[in-house]
């Protein structure tokens, strides 16, 4: 019995340790750069910006949903994060991003790390 | 037809205690115990009531790691017997109880006392060496009080506790014989200390002394030896005619309401006599029972007895430390010896350091065993096991572990100051015939080497 | 499904976690008896409450107690599984980005590499306990099936976890597995030997006081020499 779960598991892994082929994404992302971050422990986010126009259309939202109309135009920026204090900044755009997500019901959630932080798309933007 | 020898009623007579004796080797008391029944109900009663979160949570939260396997002498004597290990053996039997909520029959009963009192002497060594602190030594001794209060209890400490309940000692020895000993041990040694003396019942002296029966049965020189050494260093002493025992077979059956009566019994002589302090023979299981343990069986809350009780080894200690003993260089110890650590006294009280100071004083080649002091083994025949003769191999087996650490320490001279360790090197002397070792209490030592004061009248014999 | 997971469950295997736990603790104290366990727990405390911190203290340490040293491989095992083991969960990035979103406390994390070194360490120290259970005869002896459960239990969240993080084609179904598993050692940890979390110090800590209370503290001139 012992033997039969330890096989399993070890069969399981296996399948499931398949590395991702870096795959050349066709979409169109465009790298998130503020708040930089000194020593990244992740890989940076590249952001489909035009999807995200798509989804937030969809739902009856404007560019207001994530930028802030100043007199020069839309802010680059997301919303109000360069108020923020310098350490809780990522943390405002980790919240704001999952938040709608989990509203919209689609979309990673905050536990999904990698999905927004991918190492294949990060890579394949880098080339 | 024979009459009932066993049964969950303690032994409160004399009658008792003969019949029980006539039974040679308590061949019909076991034969009847195969037969005795057992209160389920009241077994599970028991267990509500007495087994709260301290025992529960230990029986629940052992790992299985099996670190306290190598810390049981049983264990290593018997070659690494893995249904030696301490948890297997408590979960075994105490906790199978627990899981069963006392629905346990005869011959589970007969089992966890063959456990109980032949694979565990309560020497609490385990519970050092748990990660989780789990004194399987302290569970064992509640299922004593269990198997007790039931009626599955060896022989020997059958007839032990009710000796204490009719004779208030160990042993049958009234008071009349104690204190009639007590005259002898003046009257023998009377020609070589013209002055000595065994004050009885006196009041208010600084120390008042108690003791072992067995002394006063078998051993009364050591009565006289400890008037000696009162009698050289010039205390104020005196003994009790009454609650002059400190031992406790009762500690060692799981008679609890029996460790209550001796213990109140001696607290009772010290609020008769009013001693500044009182003064213990070298015993480990008299100070275990009437020290340590000793308060709370007598309801005192703090822990503490009514005054200060020393351990034997401790007024000795104060003696050297203040010159009170002096020590002839001459006659130190000159061969190897060694210490034994007695569970009761030294992991369990901390007096290790005080041995060593003594040690210190009168030997000049003092080897220590590996391990030592409060993490040595225990002699393996404490917790009653010495006297129990259907443990007599189990307990030959694990004498053989002691045997062993004396013997790598290359010493030819033992110092156990405890009777029951005493006992268990004498027996394994015996049994392994070590005829080259050599062992010892305290008082004979210390009167062969100790100077005597000019102002005390001394002839030479 | 990712939103009830982390979320509604999430919050109830805390609840389950910290709430069980904590009334095991509670349980335990109010179940412990001055008369019955002869140990006057409400007196002495100058030397009991030191003797209840070295009890705890020294078994903590690699090497602190005579059982660890006499025991090597079973100490090398248990420090290499709980040094991992109690601070991945709690300084991992991932969790800690979790933390400040739920409750805005920012912990310090572990730099990625570190984390990776401590997970490998803890899911050896695993194995080790594995090995010694399956060869020991003492250990086989004593195993029961919840031993088992325990340690599988305890695997999976830690796999699980270094699985996601190297990120494979399948991160996401590694990602629902580490969560799950996470929330079943949550759940399960009040009802099963896991308690020792709580446990461990309760147990201890009495030990240490009925040694400084009662069984020596007061001539042996400190703490019990563990």
């Amino acid at each position: 019995m012992r033997k039969i779960v330890i096989c399993g598991l070890v069969m399981l892994s296996a399948c499931l340790s398949v590395p991702a082929i870096a795959v050349a994404d066709e979409v169109e992302r465009i790298p998130i750069t503020f708040p930089e971050i000194k020593s990244p422990e992740l890989p940076p986010v590249f952001f489909t910006h035009e999807k995200h126009m798509e989804y937030v259309e969809r739902l009856k939202g404007d560019c207001t949903s994530c930028h802030v109309e100043t007199e020069e135009g839309m802010s680059p920026d997301f919303l109000h994060i360069k108020k923020q204090p310098a350490d809780k900044q990522v943390a405002y755009i980790h919240a704001a991003c999952t938040d709608c997500h989990a509203k919209a019901n689609a979309g990673p959630r905050l536990v999904e790390c990698r999905t927004c932080h991918d190492r294949q798309v990060a890579q394949a933007q880098a080339q | 037809m024979s009459e009932v020898l066993c049964s969950p009623t303690p032994v409160t007579t004399k009658e008792g205690i003969h019949a029980l004796l006539k039974d040679k080797g308590g061949e019909e008391y076991y034969r009847q115990m195969k037969n005795l029944w057992v209160d389920q109900v009241a077994l599970g009663r028991d267990l509500e009531r007495t087994c709260k979160s301290r025992t529960r949570t230990w029986l629940s939260i052992c790992a299985h790691c099996a670190m306290c396997a190598d810390s049981c002498f049983f264990y290593k004597a018997n070659d690494n017997d893995p249904k030696q290990i301490p948890s297997y053996k408590i979960q075994s039997t105490l906790g199978e109880m627990i899981r069963k909520s006392g629905r346990v029959d005869t011959e589970f009963m007969i089992n966890a006392m063959n456990v109980a009192w032949g694979q565990c002497t309560c020497c609490n060594r385990c519970g050092v060496y748990c990660p989780h602190g789990i004194d399987t030594g302290v569970m064992f001794s509640y299922l004593r009080g269990l198997l007790f209060k039931h009626g599955f209890v060896p022989w020997e400490l059958k007839i032990g506790s009710g000796m204490h309940r009719v004779y208030g000692a160990q042993m049958d020895v009234t008071e009349e014989d104690w204190v009639e000993t007590c005259e002898w041990m003046v009257e023998e040694n009377q020609d070589e200390w013209p002055d000595l003396e065994i004050p009885v019942d006196k009041e208010n002296a600084d120390v008042m002394y108690i003791l072992n029966a067995r002394e006063v049965k078998h051993y009364p020189e050591d009565i006289a030896k400890a008037a000696i050494l009162f009698h050289v260093t010039g205390t104020n002493w005196t003994v009790p005619s009454k609650g002059w025992e400190n031992t406790s077979l009762t500690m060692f059956a799981g008679d609890w309401e029996g460790c209550a009566q001796n213990v109140k019994r001696v607290y009772a002589a010290v609020d008769r006599l009013k001693p500044k302090m009182v003064v213990g023979t070298e015993c480990g299981h008299a100070h275990r029972a009437t020290v340590v343990e000793g308060p709370y069986w007598a309801g005192r809350d703090s822990g503490e007895p009514p005054v200060p009780f020393l351990h034997y080894v401790e007024w000795v200690a104060m003696c050297l430390r203040t010159g009170k003993l002096k020590i002839d260089p001459a006659k130190k110890i000159k061969v190897p010896c060694t210490l034994q650590d007695s569970c009761n006294y030294v992991r369990n009280h901390g007096l290790g350091k005080i041995t060593r100071e003594i040690m210190s004083y009168i030997a000049e080649d003092f080897r220590e065993m590996d391990p030592n002091g409060d993490h040595n083994f225990c002699c393996g025949g404490g917790g009653g096991l010495n006297g129990i003769g259907r443990y007599r191999n189990e307990r030959n087996v694990a004498l053989k572990h002691k045997l062993e650490q004396i013997k790598a320490t290359g010493a030819e001279l033992v110092i156990s100051p405890c009777h029951n360790c005493w006992d268990a090197i004498r027996d394994m002397v015996e049994v392994y015939e070590e005829h080259n070792l050599k062992w010892t209490f305290l008082k004979p030592l210390l009167v062969d080497m100790m100077i005597i004061p000019d102002h005390i009248r001394h002839n030479e014999i | 499904m990712m939103d009830f997971i982390t979320g509604p469950l999430f919050a109830l295997s805390l609840l389950i976690f910290v709430g069980g736990l904590g009334l095991r603790v509670i349980l335990y104290i109010r179940g412990l008896d001055a008369k019955l366990e002869r140990v006057a727990y409400n007196f002495h405390f100058s030397r009991s409450i030191p003797g209840a911190l070295v009890s705890i203290g020294k078994w903590l340490i690699p090497g602190g107690t005579a059982g660890w040293r006499k025991q090597p491989v079973a100490a090398a095992a248990f420090f290499l599984l709980h040094v991992g083991a109690i601070f991945v969960p709690l300084f991992v990035l991932g969790h800690t980005v979790l933390l400040e979103d739920l409750t805005g406390i920012s912990l310090p994390s572990l730099p990625g590499e570190l984390a990776d070194v401590l997970t490998i360490a803890t899911l050896c120290g695993l194995v080790l306990l594995v090995a010694r259970r399956l060869t020991s005869p003492a250990l086989r002896q004593l195993n029961s099936c919840q031993d088992w459960l325990v340690l599988a239990v305890t695997i999976l969240p830690f796999f699980t976890g270094l699985m996601a993080s190297f990120d494979t084609a399948s991160y996401d179904t590694w990602c629902i597995l580490h969560v799950l598993s996470g929330e079943l050692f949550l759940i399960l940890a009040p009802f099963t030997k896991l308690s020792h979390i709580a446990l461990y110090f309760m147990s201890r800590a009495q030990l240490g006081m009925d040694y400084a209370i009662k069984r020596g503290g007061a001539t042996r001139g400190g703490a019990f020499p563990w």
